[in-house]
């Protein structure tokens, strides 16, 4: 379309219809136009829509046979939840306090509390009460000093650690916690993600985890090349 | 998705065969300018040399992909610092066998890594211009996956932009670009166009007291703005140390963050938009800017005839 207005706007003699001999109606009327650019709108979010939802799916895959332990900066946090960013991975993910407070982590209770100045200037903090206890990790994720202590079972996919205090974890802004991440086992299929006890981290940042397979591009380039914003997304 | 045989055979752009294409001829310099009506000097520029804009029969010497390319470029690059000329016989090794340039009527291999390098250094010269005009960028990860047999993944790494893909942009940038002005000149009312409006003030805002909150200095008057401050902050990020490191962390949050308030950007009919800055494309700060060299924006119509 764009191609026939170029047409128009070249000067340029277009064809006659092979079929009729007819003038081609080149010149497109603006309600035609509008019509084509809503479509176009539509289709593009959508397109869209569909490349991320299959990325996340892949991502579901993947972290249900390997879950991850990830970096994760704070974005935001409320009574209930916090609000992280996976750098790694793009991925935002809300992680709701009480999912984790049933759970066998042994996070007892977090309480945002802004406190004297803090409060004043407005920055919210978030406390984090660990309990002394038993803490499971799945084995590729667990710090390797824990693996190697734990001789007696080494075919099993978890590995307990034992924490023997109780620790306050104070969340801000910005921090940098990390989270374990995998996928749920029910429908909808999504990301799951839990806090990680502190001193449970295994050493700097996870590595890359990679596969022997063949690179699959589940990114076209083609459409990587254009720069446009769309809702937040590089893609012209 | 179109449909295989015209996306792969009958619009894809093969080696030595006949292909219709609408082309825009322009002249450039060395610098990445792109010269309309006057030469550097000042002097007028002579009527073959101003842009052109028409029907074309074209035909592709040789198919490069873009691993091909970005070899061809490596290795110009590592010879030049080394101060040596590649040999022609690394070169066809060092370029996979179903890429192999078969290079028709009268060229070479040797003349198409010299056209690689040279168009490479322009688009770099191009990208430079284009963000010192007040483009801004946000680079969002994006995964890719290894699959196993069962076409199950297995791992993933963050696609990283090359240098080709850079190449590639600046060009599709410049003839878009190049034809919605064209547009807007020949077609006023009735012109297919992209524009994107800028972010909206409530999240800009919301943004920037969070940001003041921690001392972090973003300004977001506008694109340039954007572009400036972000650079800062890599520059400060970078300072702070290696990849896990909360400096590096933070300034993959920030661009997330920035992009919260960013609008989505839109075709639209120019008739429809009466007032000419809102035609503007703010992330690329350009005046007009449209999708020419994309099937998707040139296709509409069959999908109107399709749904």
């Amino acid at each position: 379309m764009v191609s026939s207005f170029l047409t128009t706007a070249s000067g340029v003699e277009a064809p006659l219809n092979p079929i009729n001999g007819a003038q081609p109606a080149l010149v497109y009327d603006r309600r035609t136009v509008s019509i084509v650019a809503e479509q176009c709108n539509r289709r593009k979010l959508n397109a869209k829509r569909a490349q991320e939802q299959s990325d996340r799916v892949y991502l579901c895959a993947l972290l249900r046979s390997k879950p991850l332990v990830e970096p994760a900066v704070v974005i935001d946090m409320g009574e209930r939840s916090i609000d992280v960013l996976i750098p790694r991975l793009g991925v935002e993910k809300r992680i709701f306090l009480e999912d984790i407070n049933n759970g066998a982590d042994g996070l007892v209770r977090g309480k945002v509390c802004p406190a004297g100045a803090a409060k004043a200037a407005g920055l919210k903090m978030l406390k984090l009460q660990w309990k002394a206890g038993t803490y499971t990790l799945p084995r590729a994720a667990a710090p390797l000093s824990a693996v190697e202590a734990e001789s007696k079972s080494p075919c099993a996919d978890v590995v307990s650690i034992e924490v023997p205090r109780a620790l306050t974890q104070d969340v801000h802004a910005f921090d940098v916690i990390h989270v374990l991440l995998g996928s749920s086992s029910k429908p909808p299929v999504d990301i799951t993600a839990a806090i990680v006890h502190p001193t449970l981290i295994r050493g700097p940042t996870t590595a890359p985890v990679n596969g022997a397979a063949a690179v699959v591009n589940i990114q076209s380039t083609e459409d990587d090349d254009d720069v446009d914003m769309d809702a937040g997304r590089d893609d012209v | 998705m179109l449909p295989p045989i015209l996306c792969e055979q009958l619009c894809s752009l093969n080696p030595n065969v006949d292909r219709l294409a609408f082309s825009v001829f322009f002249t450039m310099t060395s610098d990445g300018l792109v010269l309309e009506d006057t030469a550097p000097d000042g002097s007028a520029l002579a009527p073959e040399d101003r842009p052109w804009y028409g029907r074309t029969i074209i035909r592709c010497c040789a198919r490069l992909d873009y691993d091909c390319a970005q070899r061809m470029i490596d290795l110009h690059r590592d010879s030049t610092a080394a101060g040596t000329v590649v040999p022609i016989d690394t070169l066809a090794a060092a370029i996979p066998t179903r890429a192999v340039p078969l290079p028709a009527s009268g060229h070479t291999l040797q003349n198409i890594v010299d056209d690689v390098v040279l168009l490479n250094n322009i688009a770099i010269e191009r990208r430079k211009r284009r963000f010192a005009a007040g483009s801004v960028s946000l680079q969002r990860v994006k995964l890719q996956f290894d699959l196993d047999k069962e076409r199950l993944p297995t791992g993933f790494h963050s696609y990283v932009q090359k240098d080709t893909n850079r190449l590639v942009e600046e060009y599709m940038l410049l003839a878009n670009q190049m034809v919605a002005r064209r547009l807007v000149v020949f077609c006023a009312q009735y012109a297919l166009l992209r524009r994107h409006a800028p972010p909206k003030h409530k999240g800009v805002n919301a943004l920037l007291d969070t940001c003041a909150l921690h001392d972090i200095s973003l300004d977001m008057t506008s694109s340039r703005s954007l572009h400036r401050s972000l650079q800062q902050l890599h520059r400060s990020g970078a300072k702070r140390g290696t990849s896990g490191d909360a400096g590096f962390l933070l300034n993959q949050v920030l661009e997330t963050l920035i992009t919260k308030p960013m609008q989505p950007a839109v075709y639209f009919c120019t008739g429809d938009v009466p007032n000419v800055e809102d035609w503007r494309h703010y992330a690329l700060c350009f005046d007009a800017y449209t999708h020419f060299t994309r099937l998707f924006a040139d296709t509409p119509m069959w999908w109107c005839i399709a749904c």
